[in-house]
Protein backbone atom coordinates (compact mmCIF):
# COMPACT_ATOMS: atom_id res chain seq x y z
CA UNK A 1 0.00 0.00 0.00
CA UNK A 2 1.26 3.35 -1.08
CA UNK A 3 1.68 6.06 1.91
CA UNK A 4 -0.56 8.18 0.16
CA UNK A 5 -3.14 6.12 0.05
CA UNK A 6 -2.71 5.36 3.41
CA UNK A 7 -3.02 8.45 4.64
CA UNK A 8 -6.09 9.23 2.46
CA UNK A 9 -7.70 6.02 4.40
CA UNK A 10 -6.87 7.57 7.71
CA UNK A 11 -8.27 10.94 7.37
CA UNK A 12 -11.37 9.07 5.87
CA UNK A 13 -11.76 7.11 8.52
CA UNK A 14 -12.75 10.11 10.52
CA UNK A 15 -15.66 10.29 8.89
CA UNK A 16 -17.17 6.73 7.42
CA UNK A 17 -15.88 3.40 8.99
CA UNK A 18 -12.83 1.65 6.94
CA UNK A 19 -14.17 -1.60 5.39
CA UNK A 20 -12.39 -4.52 7.02
CA UNK A 21 -9.81 -5.35 3.68
CA UNK A 22 -8.35 -1.91 3.91
CA UNK A 23 -8.04 -2.18 7.69
CA UNK A 24 -6.16 -5.07 7.13
CA UNK A 25 -4.42 -3.17 4.20
CA UNK A 26 -3.71 -0.08 6.83
CA UNK A 27 -2.40 -2.82 9.60
CA UNK A 28 0.42 -4.61 7.34
CA UNK A 29 1.16 -0.86 5.78
CA UNK A 30 1.54 0.42 9.20
CA UNK A 31 4.51 -2.38 10.69
CA UNK A 32 6.73 -1.56 8.09
CA UNK A 33 5.94 2.25 7.51
CA UNK A 34 7.39 3.88 10.79
CA UNK A 35 6.21 7.76 8.42
CA UNK A 36 2.61 6.53 8.49
CA UNK A 37 2.92 5.23 12.10
CA UNK A 38 3.76 8.89 12.98
CA UNK A 39 1.18 10.60 10.74
CA UNK A 40 -1.95 8.69 12.49
CA UNK A 41 -0.13 9.03 16.08
CA UNK A 42 0.45 13.00 15.19
CA UNK A 43 -3.01 13.08 13.28
CA UNK A 44 -4.62 11.30 16.47
CA UNK A 45 -3.22 13.94 18.85
CA UNK A 46 -4.02 17.16 16.96
CA UNK A 47 -7.76 15.84 16.95
CA UNK A 48 -8.03 14.86 20.34
CA UNK A 49 -6.35 18.67 21.21
CA UNK A 50 -9.31 20.11 19.09
CA UNK A 51 -11.92 18.15 20.74
CA UNK A 52 -10.60 18.79 24.37
CA UNK A 53 -11.80 22.45 25.88
CA UNK A 54 -9.28 25.28 25.63
CA UNK A 55 -9.25 27.22 29.25
CA UNK A 56 -11.22 30.15 28.94
CA UNK A 57 -8.97 33.60 28.39
CA UNK A 58 -10.06 36.65 29.33
CA UNK A 59 -11.58 39.04 26.27
CA UNK A 60 -8.96 42.00 25.69
CA UNK A 61 -9.90 44.89 27.64
CA UNK A 62 -10.10 47.50 24.13
CA UNK A 63 -12.40 44.97 22.49
CA UNK A 64 -14.41 44.82 25.89
CA UNK A 65 -14.99 48.74 25.65
CA UNK A 66 -14.98 48.60 22.10
CA UNK A 67 -18.51 46.43 22.29
CA UNK A 68 -19.65 48.26 24.96
CA UNK A 69 -19.02 51.38 23.46
CA UNK A 70 -20.46 49.99 19.99
CA UNK A 71 -23.66 48.50 22.30
CA UNK A 72 -24.24 51.90 23.72
CA UNK A 73 -25.20 53.33 19.72
CA UNK B 1 -30.66 42.39 30.66
CA UNK B 2 -28.24 44.79 29.44
CA UNK B 3 -25.78 44.30 26.74
CA UNK B 4 -23.11 45.73 29.36
CA UNK B 5 -24.56 43.10 31.97
CA UNK B 6 -24.31 40.43 29.16
CA UNK B 7 -20.86 41.41 28.37
CA UNK B 8 -19.77 41.31 31.89
CA UNK B 9 -21.25 37.93 32.80
CA UNK B 10 -20.03 36.10 29.58
CA UNK B 11 -17.64 38.02 27.62
CA UNK B 12 -14.89 36.01 28.54
CA UNK B 13 -17.12 32.65 27.44
CA UNK B 14 -17.80 34.13 24.47
CA UNK B 15 -14.36 35.70 23.65
CA UNK B 16 -12.82 31.90 24.16
CA UNK B 17 -15.57 30.27 22.19
CA UNK B 18 -15.19 32.54 19.31
CA UNK B 19 -10.68 32.76 19.17
CA UNK B 20 -11.07 29.28 18.79
CA UNK B 21 -12.77 29.42 15.45
CA UNK B 22 -12.50 32.51 14.48
CA UNK B 23 -8.75 33.83 13.13
CA UNK B 24 -8.63 37.39 13.55
CA UNK B 25 -9.98 40.26 16.60
CA UNK B 26 -12.58 41.72 13.67
CA UNK B 27 -14.07 39.21 13.30
CA UNK B 28 -14.26 37.86 16.66
CA UNK B 29 -15.25 41.44 17.97
CA UNK B 30 -17.99 41.55 15.39
CA UNK B 31 -19.47 37.74 15.98
CA UNK B 32 -19.82 38.93 19.75
CA UNK B 33 -21.31 42.51 19.16
CA UNK B 34 -24.14 40.71 16.67
CA UNK B 35 -24.72 38.35 19.23
CA UNK B 36 -25.37 40.27 22.16
CA UNK B 37 -27.25 42.62 19.72
CA UNK B 38 -29.46 39.31 18.76
CA UNK B 39 -29.57 38.60 22.18
CA UNK B 40 -30.83 41.81 23.47
CA UNK B 41 -33.66 41.56 20.68
CA UNK B 42 -34.79 38.40 21.31
CA UNK B 43 -34.73 38.28 24.76
CA UNK B 44 -38.66 37.42 25.71
CA UNK B 45 -37.72 34.81 23.36
CA UNK B 46 -35.07 33.13 26.02
CA UNK B 47 -37.08 30.47 28.05
CA UNK B 48 -34.61 29.55 30.49
CA UNK B 49 -34.72 25.64 29.61
CA UNK B 50 -30.60 26.39 29.05
CA UNK B 51 -28.03 28.76 31.05
CA UNK B 52 -28.17 32.06 29.73
CA UNK B 53 -24.34 31.64 28.60
CA UNK B 54 -25.71 28.63 26.46
CA UNK B 55 -28.03 30.30 24.60
CA UNK B 56 -25.79 32.76 24.14
CA UNK B 57 -23.19 30.22 22.80
CA UNK B 58 -25.70 28.94 20.74
CA UNK B 59 -26.44 32.40 18.85
CA UNK B 60 -22.93 32.86 18.43
CA UNK B 61 -22.14 29.89 16.88
CA UNK B 62 -25.03 30.68 14.34
CA UNK B 63 -23.51 34.25 13.43
CA UNK B 64 -19.77 32.15 13.01
CA UNK B 65 -21.98 29.92 10.71
CA UNK B 66 -23.22 32.91 9.20
CA UNK B 67 -19.79 34.34 8.40
CA UNK B 68 -18.03 30.71 6.90
CA UNK B 69 -21.54 30.65 4.65
CA UNK B 70 -20.40 33.92 3.42
CA UNK B 71 -17.06 32.97 3.04
CA UNK B 72 -17.82 29.74 1.87
CA UNK B 73 -18.52 30.89 -1.82
CA UNK B 74 -14.82 30.55 -1.79
CA UNK B 75 -15.15 26.64 -2.31
CA UNK B 76 -16.41 27.28 -5.61
CA UNK B 77 -13.21 28.19 -6.83
CA UNK B 78 -10.77 26.24 -4.59
CA UNK B 79 -9.87 22.88 -6.83
CA UNK B 80 -9.79 19.83 -4.46
CA UNK B 81 -6.62 19.08 -7.01
CA UNK B 82 -3.07 18.96 -5.16
CA UNK B 83 -0.76 21.53 -6.12
CA UNK B 84 2.63 21.99 -5.64
CA UNK B 85 2.91 23.15 -2.67
CA UNK B 86 1.01 19.54 -1.07
CA UNK B 87 3.41 17.13 -2.91
CA UNK B 88 3.82 15.02 0.22
CA UNK B 89 4.27 12.02 -1.92
CA UNK B 90 6.37 11.03 -4.86
CA UNK B 91 5.68 9.15 -7.60
CA UNK B 92 5.34 5.77 -5.90
CA UNK B 93 2.59 7.36 -3.60
CA UNK B 94 5.21 6.68 -0.99
CA UNK B 95 6.54 10.11 1.55
CA UNK B 96 8.49 12.52 0.10
CA UNK B 97 11.92 11.98 2.37
CA UNK B 98 11.79 16.01 2.89
CA UNK B 99 8.39 15.94 4.07
CA UNK B 100 7.34 12.84 5.78
CA UNK B 101 6.69 13.05 9.32
CA UNK B 102 9.17 13.42 11.58
CA UNK B 103 9.20 12.10 15.12
CA UNK B 104 8.04 14.87 17.65
CA UNK B 105 9.60 12.86 20.49
CA UNK B 106 12.82 14.67 18.92
CA UNK B 107 11.45 17.90 18.66
CA UNK B 108 10.02 20.80 20.83
CA UNK B 109 6.65 20.17 20.07
CA UNK B 110 6.91 16.89 23.07
CA UNK B 111 7.72 19.37 25.65
CA UNK B 112 5.06 22.03 24.89
CA UNK B 113 1.80 21.68 27.31
CA UNK B 114 -1.58 20.60 25.09
CA UNK B 115 -2.40 24.81 25.69
CA UNK B 116 0.46 25.82 24.16
CA UNK B 117 0.19 22.98 21.29
CA UNK B 118 -3.24 24.32 20.73
CA UNK B 119 -2.60 27.56 20.73
CA UNK B 120 0.12 26.82 17.73
CA UNK B 121 -2.67 24.66 16.01
CA UNK B 122 -5.08 27.35 16.16
CA UNK B 123 -2.56 29.63 14.20
CA UNK B 124 -2.37 26.79 11.50
CA UNK B 125 -6.07 26.98 11.44
CA UNK B 126 -6.25 30.30 10.41
CA UNK B 127 -3.95 29.77 7.74
CA UNK B 128 -6.30 27.76 5.92
CA UNK B 129 -8.43 28.93 3.15
CA UNK B 130 -11.46 29.75 4.64
CA UNK B 131 -13.53 27.14 2.77
CA UNK B 132 -11.15 24.68 4.59
CA UNK B 133 -10.97 26.48 7.88
CA UNK B 134 -14.69 26.08 7.91
CA UNK B 135 -15.10 22.34 7.47
CA UNK B 136 -12.36 21.72 10.03
CA UNK B 137 -14.21 24.09 12.61
CA UNK B 138 -16.86 22.34 11.87
CA UNK B 139 -15.76 18.73 11.85
CA UNK B 140 -13.57 18.95 14.84
CA UNK B 141 -14.40 21.61 17.30
CA UNK B 142 -18.10 21.11 16.59
CA UNK B 143 -18.19 17.50 16.21
CA UNK B 144 -20.89 18.28 13.81
CA UNK B 145 -22.00 15.36 11.28
CA UNK B 146 -21.42 14.99 7.47
CA UNK B 147 -23.96 15.72 6.04
CA UNK B 148 -24.98 18.90 8.44
CA UNK B 149 -21.38 20.27 6.86
CA UNK B 150 -22.19 19.30 3.94
CA UNK B 151 -25.44 21.16 3.48
CA UNK B 152 -24.00 24.30 5.08
CA UNK B 153 -21.61 24.68 3.02
CA UNK B 154 -22.76 23.22 -0.30
CA UNK B 155 -20.57 20.56 -1.04
CA UNK B 156 -20.75 17.09 -1.58
CA UNK B 157 -19.39 14.09 1.39
CA UNK B 158 -16.42 13.18 -1.43
CA UNK B 159 -15.19 17.20 -1.66
CA UNK B 160 -15.53 17.75 2.54
CA UNK B 161 -13.15 14.24 2.64
CA UNK B 162 -11.06 15.37 0.03
CA UNK B 163 -11.24 19.14 1.73
CA UNK B 164 -10.60 17.86 5.23
CA UNK B 165 -7.65 15.37 4.44
CA UNK B 166 -6.03 18.47 2.95
CA UNK B 167 -6.49 20.23 5.86
CA UNK B 168 -5.28 17.27 8.04
CA UNK B 169 -2.27 17.43 6.01
CA UNK B 170 -1.68 20.86 6.08
CA UNK B 171 -1.76 21.04 10.21
CA UNK B 172 0.44 18.43 11.00
CA UNK B 173 3.27 19.96 8.25
CA UNK B 174 2.16 23.49 9.75
CA UNK B 175 2.42 22.35 13.60
CA UNK B 176 5.79 20.03 12.83
CA UNK B 177 7.14 23.08 10.88
CA UNK B 178 6.64 25.30 14.00
CA UNK B 179 7.67 22.46 16.41
CA UNK B 180 11.40 22.34 14.59
CA UNK B 181 11.71 25.77 14.61
CA UNK B 182 11.32 25.92 18.03
CA UNK B 183 9.31 29.04 18.18
CA UNK B 184 6.13 30.37 17.73
CA UNK B 185 4.06 31.00 14.54
CA UNK B 186 3.24 34.30 13.87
Amino acid sequence: MPCEEFTQLASGGFEQPISFRNRIRMLWHKIECVYCRRFLAQLTRIRRLLISEPPVKAMPATMRDKIKMNLKD
Amino acid sequence: MTGSTLLEDHGDALYAFARSRLDNDDDIQDCIQETLVAALKGASGFAGRSSERTWLIGILKFKIIDLYRARARELKNQSTETNADDDYFGENGHWEMTRAPQAWEKSPLEKLEDDELRQHLYRCIGRLPSAARAAVISRELDNEETPEICKRLGISATNLNVILYRARMHLRACLEAAGFRGAAIG
